[in-house]
Order: structure tokens, then C-alpha cells, then sequence
């Protein structure tokens, strides 16, 4: 089983994280400067617009950074190590943080993804697989 | 942002330097760390507790004593100025600049800077997941502790000038070789780059000794007019010059990197103007710089940042040894946050001041005159130009 710690959302993120469980990628999107943003967030970071939207989004995207964690910081997660954490630069624009289900040995800039969502609990973990099948767990 | 000189500059000074010994575990609390810390500035600058009318400090998760606990614990002296500072290795070089403003608007006339904590045996901030505003967008996933989210933004330091693991060990290596002359210092083994590459990594592409250590202690500075720092004990450290950046897309906190758009450069690249600009010195006439270097891929971006080295060539100016005693820009002369411990930075700007001083004993630097201070590994930052009387 995947390590988890449940987070705790407020007000400015239960929409985001519902849409995550329903297995539902989203990103906050300014009305009125149409420029994404993360977190979500009561005034866009951008312009200042208090209007955004959450855009559902496929998920394709390439890697931009990434670690393999090979020591744990929190229990739940030292059954997982060695992993790995992968920046997503998405498609069309934003950037994310997930968990990257292939190898991390194919780990490299650019590598093309897609988000994967595994339900877990009342949440989601947001995955990245490499878009070669073979690096995929 | 304004860039002309602002009135501290040049009429400021630190005059004094206090540290508690440094530990794994003090068996102490962090009032009797940051009072003895305290003290020993005032001392240190010549001074009496009764003088001392100011105190500026930093804290994170309230790691920390308030300044009216110091206060208490010099005998009850009054302050006309305070300011307890929600902020972490970004914060000294600012706080300094904070005390000198209050010095030269005349609120204060001696202010003292501390930072104080058991940060190895109470919390420890760098292992720790925390809830910060967008710390709910990293814990869950096992993203969660400073070490990887710096590993990040080193990965793409890397990837953008094309360097390597030894890029990272050449720091290692320069840094430790100056902590064998510091005995203060927690981590004081030389190390070779065979036996850097042999350590397991903590988190790719950092391995332990990437990281700092965390320790238990304090460390205080005493901030005076220039004028009054030429009649105390120690040779003045004058506050040429100070920077601080909140830059756009800084994020939430100190951890919200998201809205970051280059992770490969970081505060320093963007207070380096402002810094420079305000110095009556330049960048050519830097004698020696202390980086605060929480981990080792700071040192670079800081270097390259600041204008002291050019984009991606700070790893080889290291391993050239370009940043050892003898060379031309000594970098962090006592080991830096890695070899001797984790007190935020605020050892960081006092080993550039004792330097400045002249007393350092086997590690003191022939060319003394003009440091550089840096404080901060991501979004926001800090900065200092110091220069000895």
C-alpha cells in the first residue's frame, strides 16, 4: 500500500481535493488573466482577480524536476523508499508535485508523463507514469 | 524597488558577537541559550546588559524565546524596540538590517539580533512535515521536508548547467577542509571525493553530507551606530549594505514552491541588484563571503546569483579551490551550516564579522575587509555587504 498522510484542507482547497477523489485532475484558472495557478488560491496570483475556476485537466505533461526520496522522513512512508517525486511542467501550463510510478532510473528533464489518480481514502494520490508502458510499474 | 542608499548604510555597524557552544543536545532551554548568547555579545562589543535597548529575532514554529523573555533575562532592561520575526534562514541578514534602521531612525541605540533553539533535540525543522497554508499539497505524498524540496531545485540547478554529482561533493569537500579549523564546528572529518560519492543519498541527488546538522544553540550579534562602534572593543563590522526579496511568485510560504517559475536560480538572483547598488563597494572588491548554505547546492546558486561567479561556474571555482584560504574569494571559513551546525544562518553573518574582527585564530583570513552575507535558499532571501572600519 501506497504511504499516505491524509491532508487537511480549508477553504480555499476542499473543491480541489474533492475533484481529486472523484478522480478528477484540476487546475485553478483566473477568469479574467486566463493564466493557471497552484495552490488554489482566493485571489489569483497573477493579476489579483478574485475569479477562478478549477479546469479539469488531463494530466499530460513533462517532467521539469524530480528526486528519489531514499530515506523516509515520515513513518508512513518507509515502506515506499527508494521513490520518486516528480515537478510537472502540464501541458498548456502549471506545474504540480506527484509520486512517479515508473522506474526512477528513467527519470530525466523533459520525460513525457501523464497523472494518474489512485483513490485513497476521502482523497486522491496524484501519480505520474512515463508514457513508455515499459517504465511503468 | 527602490535602489538608492538608504541611510543606515555606512552609519551602522556590528560590534559585537556571542555564541553558546553548539551540541546535539543542550539539556538546556532556549531562554538560558539566547540569554547567554545575548550576553555574551554585549560583552564581547564592551557593553553593559543595561545598554542594550533593542532586540530583534526569529523563530520558526516557535522554536524560539520572544525578545522580551531576553530582555527579562538581562536583569530587566526596557526595550523601545522589538520585532519577533516569523521567518527562518532567510531572516538574519534582514533582521540586521532591521536593527540597523531602528539604530539610525534613533528608536534604538544598541540592538541585539538572535537566534536561539534546540534544533536537534526538541524539533527539528529539517526532517519535520509541518502544516504551513500549502503544506496539504506536499506531505500527503511524501514531499514533505526541506532536504527535498532543496534536492529539487538542485536537480534542476543541474540540469540546467549540465553538473554533476562531484559538483556537489567539490562544496563538500572545500567546506569541510575549513571546518577542521573551526572547533566549533559539529562536523569536522575531512572528507575525500571518493568517499563522498560512496554515501548513500538521503534524497537524490543529496547525500548526508549535502545536509546540514541540525544542533542546539544560539548565536547573537550586537547592531550600533557606526560612531559608537568605533569607541567599543571590537573593530566594526559596518553595515555597507542590505537586501531583502520577496520576489512575485514567492508563494504562500516558505515552503511553496509551485508558482516558482526557475528552480535553478533563487532569491539571490533577484535582491543582487538592489545590493549591489546600494554598496559603496562592488562586487570585484569582495574579500570573502559567508553563503548560507542549509544545503550544499545553495552555495552555487547564491555565488552565481550575486554576480560573483558566472551562471554554472561556482562548482568549478570551488574545485579549483578558488574558495579556500588562499584563494581569491574565500567561501564560508567556518565550514558553512553544514560542518558546523544548523543555527539558521545567524553563524552564518557572524563568522563574517569575527573575520572582519581579526581574531579567528588559524582560520583568519588575510584579506578581511569587505564581506559578503547571504541568507536564504528559495523564494525569498536576504543579504549583506559588510565592511571592517
Amino acid at each position: 500500500m501506497t504511504g499516505f498522510v491524509e491532508p487537511e484542507p480549508g477553504h480555499d482547497t476542499v473543491p480541489w481535493w474533492e475533484a481529486l477523489a472523484e478522480g478528477q485532475l484540476t487546475v485553478p484558472t483566473c477568469d479574467d488573466c486566463r493564466r493557471r495557478f497552484f495552490p488554489p488560491q482566493p485571489y489569483c496570483p497573477h493579476c489579483g482577480s478574485t475569479s477562478a475556476q478549477l479546469q479539469p485537466h488531463a494530466g499530460d505533461g513533462t517532467v521539469y524536476s524530480w528526486v528519489v526520496v531514499h530515506r523516509a522522513f515520515a513513518e508512513e512512508f518507509a515502506g515506499d523508499v527508494p521513490y520518486g517525486i516528480v515537478a510537472v511542467d502540464l501541458d498548456g501550463g502549471g506545474r504540480l508535485v506527484g509520486r512517479f510510478s515508473g522506474d526512477p532510473g528513467l527519470l530525466r528533464d523533459g520525460l513525457p508523463v501523464t497523472a494518474e489518480i489512485e483513490g485513497v481514502a476521502d482523497f486522491g494520490i496524484l501519480w505520474f507514469r512515463p508514457h513508455d508502458e515499459e517504465g511503468t510499474r | 524597488m527602490s535602489s538608492s542608499r538608504p541611510s543606515f548604510a555606512g552609519n551602522t555597524a556590528i560590534a559585537g558577537v556571542g555564541y553558546t557552544e553548539l551540541t546535539r543536545n543542550s539539556g538546556r532551554s532556549v531562554l538560558a541559550q539566547a540569554v547567554e548568547a545575548c550576553r555574551a555579545a554585549i560583552d564581547h562589543a564592551g557593553l553593559e546588559p543595561d545598554q542594550v535597548d533593542g532586540i530583534v529575532s526569529y523563530s520558526v514554529l516557535n522554536d524560539s524565546v520572544l525578545g522580551q523573555a531576553v530582555a527579562a533575562g538581562l536583569g530587566g532592561v526596557e526595550l523601545s524596540y522589538a520585532v519577533d520575526l516569523n521567518l527562518g534562514g532567510q531572516a538574519p541578514c534582514h533582521a540586521v538590517a532591521l536593527a540597523a534602521m531602528a539604530v539610525d531612525a534613533g528608536l534604538a541605540e544598541n540592538v541585539l539580533v538572535y537566534r536561539a533553539l534546540n534544533g536537534r533535540s526538541a524539533l527539528r525543522i529539517g526532517s519535520t512535515s509541518y502544516a504551513s497554508p500549502t503544506s496539504e499539497f506536499r506531505y500527503p505524498i511524501g514531499f514533505g521536508a526541506y532536504p527535498q524540496y532543496i534536492a529539487m531545485w538542485a536537480r534542476r540547478y543541474l540540469v540546467e548547467t549540465g553538473g554533476t554529482a562531484e559538483d556537489l561533493g567539490a562544496i563538500v569537500l572545500a567546506q569541510r577542509a575549513y571546518a577542521e579549523r573551526n572547533p566549533r564546528a559539529i562536523v569536522r572529518n575531512p572528507i575525500t571525493m571518493d568517499e563522498y560519492l560512496a554515501m548513500p543519498y538521503v534524497v537524490d541527488p543529496f547525500r548526508r553530507a549535502d545536509c546540514t546538522s541540525e544542533v542546539d544553540g544560539a548565536c547573537a550579534v550586537l547592531v550600533t551606530s557606526r560612531d559608537r562602534a568605533r569607541d567599543l572593543r571590537q573593530r566594526p563590522a559596518v553595515i555597507d549594505s542590505a537586501a531583502w526579496v520577496t520576489p512575485r511568485c514567492s508563494g504562500l510560504d516558505m515552503a511553496d514552491l509551485f508558482m516558482w517559475p526557475d528552480w535553478s536560480r533563487n532569491c539571490h538572483s533577484y535582491l543582487a541588484d538592489q545590493l549591489w547598488e546600494r554598496a559603496s563597494v562592488s562586487r570585484a572588491e569582495v574579500d570573502f563571503a559567508e553563503i548560507y548554505d542549509c544545503f550544499s547546492a545553495v552555495v552555487p546558486m547564491a555565488l552565481e546569483g550575486l554576480g560573483m561567479c558566472e551562471r554554472g561556474a561556482a562548482p568549478g571555482f570551488v574545485a579549483d579551490g578558488r574558495t579556500g584560504p588562499d584563494g581569491p574569494l574565500p567561501v564560508n571559513t567556518h565550514g558553512g551550516l553544514l560542518s558546523e551546525g544548523y543555527l539558521h544562518g545567524m553563524n552564518t553573518l557572524a563568522e563574517a564579522v569575527l573575520q572582519i574582527q581579526g581574531n579567528e585564530g588559524e582560520r583568519q583570513l588575510q584579506r578581511n575587509d569587505v564581506a559578503l552575507v547571504t541568507s536564504g535558499a528559495l523564494m525569498d532571501g536576504s543579504a549583506l555587504v559588510l565592511v571592517g572600519e
